[in-house]
């Protein structure tokens, strides 16, 4: 059980306050700007102590809430109590696992204070189809996951119900917010079977957003105030764990064959807040679920090769090679673009694998796109043109930031057209465009321009 | 004489030695693993100006359907069902033979021989594709 004595913004504020009431100076316009921005950032929410939520929850399992009108048996295992961040707040969210009478289902407790009250809901995740008993705690941990994610309070009652189809949210089960709890009495808190509550027409309100796949409205997976503290709480919760996930997923790239140098890169790469990991999470909207095998090998000219959809299978992941001995004069910052432009083939790759049909669905324009380009390759790189060049450009200066580079964030959008010189999207730029572009790619690959002239490279050579 | 008699068992031994080289001077088939399998038949049943298309496809390895699959004909496009089926009907036109060219994204395109319409009106044509197994390649303009 961790334990993280958070300090909230409120009591920095109040710190501030009351040092400024002591003080005899008059208060300088500057002070009170800060002030001012400190308070619109005050956003109510603020961490509930590990020990309170220990006495309660211990509270919760002797009393066993619900146990005469609704029998939901909610038994709470007290030491996986832990506290998680959670985006956008200081404040932190407390998690612990939990059983109910329901074996098939996933249960975990969250607690928060909001607004000076402590909230608990439980976060059910229920796989569709499940086996009526489970002892892994794993149904979100794969992109795919099809089922319900259910927020009830402490006695079972439904408060919110999300449908998902091979991780894609198909939306909410209308509740109807006119009947209170426990009137009328839905699911799993009355024992009644999930098959049963009649599903309505989707509900897409923003406030009621849990999680979508898409990458334009992915951010909803952050904190954000809304109407309905239950549904933020989940989605904090399902924010904190995906991230774990992308954590994993950056911890788990198979680097054992790369040189030191890449090595080396990748490394501060995955440190950085937008690296391959979530850069890919935010494009696709969900965590990366595919094994990535990076190595160094030599090819045929190019810089890096991404071996095709056909080749994935789960133990051998999706393998990228690197070719460093033919690119000497190349510096890091051309390498930290490269492998986060092949992240994105092997994440694209293997998830047509793993998932066809849905990759199909989420990927329309690719689809049509094969229609005329009918090869991988220009497929991938017209999408990457297309939806991710500046996603690229803000991981590139992520990266650059955390290596003391202080560069423009037009270099690094121009590198982040590195290998995409060949897409419509590309040469839809201007001739000057495309010019400027190109040279600083090859300045940052080889050390000269397009025209062969020796130019000062603004990444240190990588060493390779 | 006897020197002729020579000669000529040494070009006869040349000309075998040659028909019997491993190296054989024919067509090389392409890297596209795929084929397809095609019926072309006159059906008294089918309404003479039409020519009615019908088939499926698969994925070769597996023999698996392959649903939301293109066929192209022409500046027609018609796509598989979830069972990997399709079926379609033309009007006879002028343009007696023609081809079909089976699509779907992951696989490398099968494109059919020319058709010979002229006096047939029913075609039945099963795609079996081969996944693409072309690498991405990271090429930076440079060479």
């Amino acid at each position: 059980m961790r334990t993280i004595y958070p300090i909230t913004k409120s009591s920095i504020l109040m710190a501030c306050l009351l040092l400024f009431t002591c003080t005899n100076e008059p208060v300088e316009v500057e002070n009170e700007l800060v002030l001012d921005s400190e308070i619109e950032q005050d956003d109510g929410l603020s961490s509930v102590p590990l020990e309170e939520s220990l006495d309660f929850f211990k509270s919760l399992n002797t009393t066993r809430v619900g146990l005469t009108t609704n029998s939901f048996n909610l038994n709470i295992d007290l030491n996986s109590l832990e506290q998680v961040p959670i985006s956008n707040t200081d404040a932190k969210l407390n998690i612990a696992k939990a059983t109910t009478k329901f074996n098939n289902i996933e249960t975990s407790v969250l607690q928060i204070n909001i607004d000076g009250q402590v909230q608990t809901v439980l976060f059910n995740v229920i796989p569709k189809d499940a086996p009526q008993s489970r002892t892994e705690r794993n149904a979100i941990s794969g992109y795919n996951f099809t089922g319900n994610i259910v927020i009830t309070n402490i006695s079972g009652i439904v408060l919110n119900n999300y449908a998902y189809n091979s991780g894609n949210l198909l939306g909410e089960i209308n509740l109807n917010s006119y009947n209170p709890d426990p009137v009328p009495c839905w699911g799993i808190g009355c024992g009644i079977d999930l098959e049963e509550v009649v599903i309505t027409a989707p509900t897409v309100s923003p406030y009621y957003y849990a999680y979508t796949n898409h990458y334009l409205i992915s951010n909803v997976y952050q904190w954000n105030r809304s109407l309905n503290n239950y549904s933020t709480m989940g989605t904090a919760y399902a924010n904190y764990y995906r991230q774990l996930a992308i954590d994993e997923f950056e911890e788990n790239i198979d680097e054992t064959n790369l040189k030191p140098c890449l090595k080396n890169i990748l490394k501060v790469l995955k440190n950085i807040q937008n690296g391959p990991g979530n850069m890919v999470a935010k494009f696709s909207g969900n965590f990366p679920g595919y094994n990535w095998v990076t190595k160094s090998g030599s090819l045929a000219g190019q810089t890096a090769s991404t071996n095709s959809p056909s080749t994935y299978n789960a133990n051998s992941g999706i393998i990228t090679t690197f070719d460093t001995q033919a690119w000497t004069n190349a510096t890091d910052l051309s390498w930290a673009r490269t492998i986060l432009h092949e992240s994105i083939h092997a994440f694209l790759a293997s998830y047509y694998k793993i998932n066809r049909p849905n990759w199909i669905a989420t990927y329309p324009q690719m689809v049509q796109d094969w229609g005329s380009i009918q090869n991988w390759n220009g497929v991938h790189h017209e999408e990457i043109a297309r939806s991710l060049v500046s996603a690229v450009a803000l991981a590139l200066e992520d990266y650059g930031k955390m290596m003391g580079y202080n560069l423009s964030a037009q270099f690094y959008e121009d590198m982040a057209w590195g290998g995409l010189q060949n897409t419509s999207t590309f040469k839809a730029l201007s001739a000057s465009d495309q010019k400027r572009i190109l040279d600083t790619i090859a300045t940052e690959l080889t050390g000269s321009d397009t025209n062969s002239n020796i130019k000062t490279q603004k990444g240190r050579n990588a060493g390779c | 004489m006897k020197n002729s008699n020579s000669k000529l068992i040494i070009l006869v031994s040349m000309i075998i030695g040659i028909g019997c080289s491993s190296i054989k001077n024919k067509l090389i088939p392409t890297d596209n693993k795929g084929g397809y399998k095609i019926t072309i038949e006159n059906n008294l049943n089918i309404d003479p100006t039409e020519i009615h298309f019908v088939g499926k496809v698969f994925d070769v390895s597996n023999r698996e359907p392959i649903a939301n699959a293109e066929l192209v004909i022409g500046c027609l496009k018609i796509k598989t069902n979830l069972n990997g089926e399709y079926s379609f009907k033309i009007i006879k036109s002028d343009t007696e033979i023609t081809y079909i060219k089976g699509i779907s994204v992951g696989y490398k395109t099968i494109e059919t021989i020319f058709l010979n319409l002229k006096n047939n009106n029913f075609v039945k044509i099963d795609f079996y594709l081969t996944e693409d197994d072309r690498p991405f390649i990271n090429c930076e303009g440079i060479n």
